[in-house]
């Protein structure tokens, strides 16, 4: 049965019955042993090839997919609160795959899109959703969200976040949360209307991680709309992922679960951190009965996955669920140059290529400056990888990896040091959202030189 | 007779049995404690930091390699008068509260265990009372605190009028890092250093402790 409350319950039960291990055991022992391990069992070790960014070989995936089953199986999921380990049977882990749902409709009338499980080049556009939970003042969500959703390219709406509520600082785990939850939802609720998108999917929510926002957040919208469940690490739960699962599935909601692999981390190199990116996502439709699963890779260097390990090991992990199962998986594609830099856009083609052509069946995006700069986020970068994902429905998997290839030589020696861009005041005159004209001329240059890579590109119906 | 290469090898490599082996036999072959530790273990050591620094080893084999270096501490130590026993100083470590993000974190403690740092790791979500309760019992030369959310950034301050109150604020040095710190924000809270990376934390508490001695 899948997507039910008694299953979540009793996964929680077996929580507490579980073998006992510590978290230094767990994230230094037990976890990279095992994964390396099982690398070793399937003949992966060494299989990535950096010198061809994006895994064309399809055997191979397959043989990651084994991997990544046993993976799940050995495993489990570490539960942090209780220091127990959450194992599933194979039945389980099984029946739950087949069980997830293959499309997940979200959003109401002319507004409704179709999420759905895709294989690698698959001519079906993926779905994107944005954008991501960049920090932004609060004066500037809704100038920026009316602008971002004018365009039909992004179907589902998430970020930015905030980090003030009417003014005073948002402090985590603290009511300001729950009123960052019901805050948000309620700008949200006016930029979509100011932007004619009533009715849009949302995935909820951006400002606060814990469940008190999301219940706030949920409580205010018409069902179902997706949870944003981030497990506290690859291949661990906790107790406040499993206080939004319990939320969600009440009220209706679809639950997306799951969380970076850290390439370098405890999930060690390209290899193991792609067959436990495959585990994390089959484990939750089980443990966390999700509708969907969000387990990328991170390259721990520089917290993103453009380059050529991780994003080898991403499109391999992809690959593999892709072709073995109809799980509907969600992936962030994470740049680390900022607005209105050349090297954010040849990121974001290489990253978006590759995903889609993978069989990538929905994104949010962009991270661009990593997430890790305020305000740094305009709807250009929105529209432009949106434009780049849905384009790229269809290539093949040999055409992504000539366009990495090509474009990964002009920014890779920037990761450790990228150009973080400018802010949106500085590019946007806030008033009109009107973009400055360096800022225009980039994109529609990028868009050019997109096209003339070989992605077809659909236009945004706002500048173009 | 083994030799502190092969002592430094097995380190790099994380073989514990095989440091405990050579470490007992170095010292049975009267070679000098101090000698063992600076060339063969924690020489083994710098090599795995700077091997980490590049990208040739992730995170298990570098902790893999920092449990092998302690297994052939644990053998020289009751040999060394413990004024002499080389320690870089004490640090207490953590993420502050409302915060989960631990990977960076856990690469500053293992960047400055590498360096010869004792390290008192207390994990995730610390409250700035955690911290003070840490240094009481612990008595560190540096209280480190790590925070990637700028909802969370706030409680480094917390933590440092809490460690004020306490009275303890002057007898420790704090340092703060992760995304979304910088040197500005580290100043403007109170703190005596920040640090972007996890080798530079190493190099910051290095030098703070110098400064204080
Ligand atoms: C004491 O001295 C020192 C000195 C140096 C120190 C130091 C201490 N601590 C760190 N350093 C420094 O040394 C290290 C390298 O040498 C560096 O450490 P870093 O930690 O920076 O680097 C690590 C080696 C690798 N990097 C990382 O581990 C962080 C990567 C990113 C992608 C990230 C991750 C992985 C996660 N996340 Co989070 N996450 C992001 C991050 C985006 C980014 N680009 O940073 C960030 C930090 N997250 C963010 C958010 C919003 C959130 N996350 C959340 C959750 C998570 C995951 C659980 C999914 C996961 C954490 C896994 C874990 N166990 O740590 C939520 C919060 C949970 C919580 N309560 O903490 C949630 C709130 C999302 C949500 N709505 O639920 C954003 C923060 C925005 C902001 N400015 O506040 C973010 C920038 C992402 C974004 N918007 O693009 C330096 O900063």
């Amino acid at each position: 049965m899948s997507h039910s409350i008694t299953e979540l319950i009793k996964y929680m039960d077996r929580a507490k019955t579980g073998k006992r291990v510590t978290l230094k055991e767990w994230d230094y022992e037990i976890l990279p042993k095992t994964l390396k391990e099982i690398a070793k069992k399937y003949g992966l070790e060494k299989t990535c090839d950096p010198k061809n960014p994006v895994n064309t070989d399809l055997e191979l995936a397959d043989q990651f997919f084994k991997a990544g089953v046993e993976a799940a199986l050995r495993l489990g999921l570490y539960n942090d609160d209780t220091e127990t380990i959450i194992t599933v049977t194979e039945e389980e882990l099984m029946s739950s795959v087949e069980a997830a749902p293959a499309e997940l409709p979200i959003g109401k009338g002319r507004e409704q899109v179709v999420i759905k499980a895709r294989k690698p080049s698959d001519g079906v556009p993926p779905i994107y959703g944005g954008p991501l939970s960049i920090q932004m003042n609060e004066e500037y969500y809704i100038p920026l969200i009316e602008t971002t959703l004018k365009s039909r390219l992004v179907d589902v709406h998430e970020g930015p976040s905030l980090d003030t509520v009417y003014g005073s600082p948002l402090l985590a785990n603290t009511p300001y949360e729950t009123a960052a939850g019901f805050y948000e939802a309620r700008l949200r609720k006016e930029a979509q209307f100011r932007a004619g998108r009533q009715g849009m999917g949302n995935m909820l929510i951006s400002s606060s991680s814990t469940e008190y926002g999301n219940l706030a957040a949920f409580s205010l919208f018409e069902q179902p709309q997706i949870a944003l469940v981030l497990i506290p690490s690859a291949l661990k739960t906790n107790y406040c992922s499993l206080h939004k699962c319990i939320q969600t599935l009440a009220l209706g909601g679809y639950i997306e679960s799951g969380s970076p692999n850290m390439m370098g981390g405890y999930t060690a190199g390209p290899e193991c951190s792609a067959i436990a990116s495959i585990a994390d996502d089959l484990l939750q439709f089980s443990i966390h009965q999700a509708h969907m699963s969000g387990a990328p890779v991170y390259d721990l260097r520089y917290s993103g996955n453009c380059g050529r390990h991780a994003l080898w090991s991403q499109t391999v992990s992809t690959q593999a669920v892709a072709r073995n199962t109809h799980l509907i998986m969600l992936k962030t594609i994470n740049q680390v140059a900022g607005p209105c830099t050349e090297m954010f856009y040849q990121e974001s083609i290489v990253g978006f290529v590759a995903n889609s052509a993978s069989g990538l069946s929905y994104t949010i995006g962009p991270r661009s400056a990593g997430g890790k700069y305020k305000n740094h986020l305009t709807p250009l970068e929105i529209w432009f990888t949106s434009a780049v994902f849905k384009g790229a429905a269809g290539l093949s998997l040999e055409k992504a990896n000539e366009i990495a290839k090509e474009l990964i030589p002009k920014y890779e020696h920037l990761h450790a040091n990228p150009p973080i861009g400018r802010s949106l005041p500085e590019l946007h005159d806030i008033k009109t959202m009107k973009p400055i004209e360096e800022h225009y001329n980039l994109y529609m240059k990028m868009r050019e030189e997109a096209k003339a890579l070989g992605i077809p590109m659909p236009a945004d119906g706002v500048l173009c | 007779m083994a030799s502190y290469e092969e002592l430094a090898n097995s380190v790099i490599r994380g073989n514990a049995p095989k440091v405990i082996e050579l470490t007992k036999s170095l010292v049975e072959s009267g070679c000098d404690p101090l000698e063992i530790i600076n060339q063969g273990l924690i020489g083994g050591m710098n090599v795995v930091g700077a091997r980490f620094k590049v990208g040739e080893m992730f995170v298990p084999e570098v902790l893999m390699a920092a449990r092998a270096m302690s297994s052939g501490v644990e053998i020289v130590k009751p040999l060394i008068a413990e004024g002499d026993m080389p320690s870089a100083g004490k640090v207490v470590l953590g993420t502050v509260k409302g915060d989960l993000h631990d990977i960076g974190k856990n690469l500053v403690a293992m960047m400055l265990e590498s360096a010869g740092f004792e390290v008192l790791n207390l994990g995730v979500d610390i409250s700035p009372e955690k911290f003070a309760e840490a240094v009481k019992e612990h008595q560190p030369d540096v209280v480190a605190m790590s925070a990637l959310l700028t909802t969370t950034m706030l409680a480094m301050k917390d933590t440092i009028d809490v460690l004020a109150e306490e009275g303890l604020r002057d007898k420790v040095k704090v340092i703060v890092g992760g995304a979304p710190i910088s040197e500005e924000f580290a100043q403007e809270i109170g703190a005596d250093g920040y640090a972007p990376d996890a080798a530079s934390a190493t190099e910051l508490c290095k030098n703070l402790i110098g400064q204080a001695s």
